[in-house]
């Protein structure tokens, strides 16, 4: 969260996120180069690279699509999404050295421009075990290079957060296309049985993640459908002993969802959609009096949804209310950062 | 997330999760069986062979080996310059063109050949260059 651009404002999670990734990554190349060199001696150096950086990037990508729905299933796993857009940005690094360093060594010795060679030096288009399965990882490694390059929250802010995120769902999109690169490349003349079983397993693990994680969703969403509004629109929520000091109850409607925080012995509903990525903001706390997005800790006060000045951000607020020991909230959006009277808890209502 | 993406995040997995395992399976189905290995870091001849046949050419030299026991030919190219053009396919000639490899950077690459082939009369393995569609070199089996 930042009132002007800079190319990255390092804080202490931050740090400690890049060493342990920059680790992960030294200690990978050491294991896996030792291992290759005990097993085939003979390999050659450009090889080596080519595999190392292309296994690495297959695996850190393996990793970054396991983050969204591991923390959508558990908070537990939040912290790891925290700084996602640092594996991402590593993640097209390695995988730029695999892809240059390929057509380096398979298409730069010809007598024909690289590109051309790339597409053009396999046309069996039409044989799967033949693919042109390096066309596939080039495609891939485009959509990558789009992501990385407008991964910035200067591009966030400018494409506007839905454009944004539609155009980094092309992540899912590149996963199926390096999978195929894999399947009709090298897996075509591999006679060890162990990349076919990572890449099985790998390709169980996300898709068991993602199936779980987006049918928790879509019954989430599904509940709003339920919600009967009383003869004043307002809507019952629960009982104001569900909601914990500090933390917030989560109401899907049929258009959008809604937070509703309890704090200081008052009560106040905003879009549960963060104004950064769209995070979660009832599944964030109240920290220093503002709700604070679990996901990479943007602030809002709660009464106004606006973030604390020097910031601009501003999320919908909505009315609510307390009747007896019972929740309503009314569905009707206000425009973004309008200031909106919170319920007052009386304070001999004791907290269970 | 919104709910527009959520929604579509939920109908996307459930087409990946049909489509990817399908392309898996697929993928795993095709894989050329007379093809030993076309990677050259990998040895693929095994058990005791008999050199039947040599043939050097400038850019590469052809060992047509037999394993005692098993029938069929197993075809040794050792690539020995890095080839001018950018793609090399590997076919073997009978009464039909049938594609066994594609050869790379300099090494030793190992074809299997079908064992059906001492019923033909004549067989080559060609190389050729599929963009400027034009033979590198040729070579014929003793058959
Ligand atoms: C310009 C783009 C790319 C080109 C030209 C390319 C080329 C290649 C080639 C020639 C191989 C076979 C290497 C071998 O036989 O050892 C390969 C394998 C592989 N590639 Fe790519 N690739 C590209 C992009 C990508 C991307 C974006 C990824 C994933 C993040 C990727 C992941 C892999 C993996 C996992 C393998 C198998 C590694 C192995 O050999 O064990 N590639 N690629
Ligand atoms: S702070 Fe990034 S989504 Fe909320």
């Amino acid at each position: 969260m930042s009132a002007s651009y800079q190319a990255i404002l390092w804080n202490r999670q931050k740090k400690i996120y890049d060493t342990i990734l920059v680790s992960f990554l030294l200690l990978y190349a050491i294991l896996f180069v030792s291992v290759n060199l005990i097993i085939h001696p003979e390999i050659t150096f450009e090889t080596l690279l080519i595999r190392t950086t292309a296994t690495l990037a297959f695996l850190l990508l393996h990793i970054i699509l396991m983050i969204g729905p591991l923390a959508r299933l558990h908070p537990v796993f939040l912290p790891l999404l925290y700084n996602r857009r640092h594996l991402g940005v590593t993640m097209f690094c390695v995988a730029a050295i695999h892809g240059i360093f390929s057509i380096i060594q398979f298409h730069a010795l010809g007598n024909v421009h690289p590109l051309v060679s790339l597409f053009l030096s396999n046309t069996h288009y039409g044989s799967l075990p033949y693919f042109p399965f390096q066309a596939l990882g080039f495609l891939a490694l485009i959509i990558f290079m789009l992501m990385a390059v407008t991964s910035h929250d200067f591009w966030l802010e400018n494409l506007s957060p839905k454009v944004w995120k539609t155009l980094h769902m092309g992540v899912y999109l590149a996963y199926a296309l390096v999978l195929m690169h894999v399947m009709l490349g090298v897996i075509q003349y591999e006679t060890s049985p162990v990349l076919v079983v990572l890449l099985g397993l790998g390709l169980l693990l996300l898709l068991g993640l993602h199936v779980a994680a987006s049918r928790k969703e879509h019954q989430k969403d599904q509940e709003g459908f339920a919600y009967n509004p009383e003869a004043d629109g307002f809507i019952r929520v629960c009982a104001l002993d569900e909601i914990a000091e500090n933390r917030a109850k989560i109401v899907s409607l049929p258009e959008e969802r809604i937070a509703i925080f309890r704090y200081a012995n008052h009560l106040s509903a905003v879009s549960n959609v963060c104004k950064h990525q769209n995070g979660p903001l009832g599944e964030g706390r109240i920290i220093d009096g503002c709700i604070t997005c679990p996901w990479h800790g943007y602030q809002y006060l709660p009464h106004n949804g606006s973030s604390p000045p020097p910031f601009k951000e501003k999320v919908a607020t909505y009315d609510v209310k307390l009747v007896g020991r019972t929740v309503y909230v009314h569905p009707k959006a206000y425009p973004e950062g309008t200031e909106r009277p919170p319920a007052v808890v009386p304070t001999n209502t004791i907290m269970i | 997330m919104i709910k527009p993406l959520r929604t579509y995040h939920f109908y996307l997995w459930r087409i990946w999760v049909v489509l990817l395992p399908l392309g898996f399976i697929l993928a795993l189905w095709v894989i050329p069986r007379n093809q030993t290995s076309v990677h050259p870091s990998s040895v693929a001849i095994k058990g005791e062979t008999t050199l039947v046949y040599h043939a050097p050419s400038p850019c590469c030299d052809f060992n047509l080996r037999q394993t005692t026991g098993v029938p069929g030919y197993q075809l040794e190219l050792v690539l020995k310059k890095q080839l001018k053009v950018p793609a090399c396919l590997v076919y073997l000639r009978t009464d039909k063109d049938q594609l066994i490899g594609q050869l790379g950077q300099v090494g030793t690459y190992y074809f299997d050949l079908p064992s059906a082939l001492q019923h033909f009369d004549e067989a080559t393995i060609t190389l050729q260059d599929p963009i400027h569609q034009q033979v590198i070199t040729t070579i014929q089996l003793p058959l």
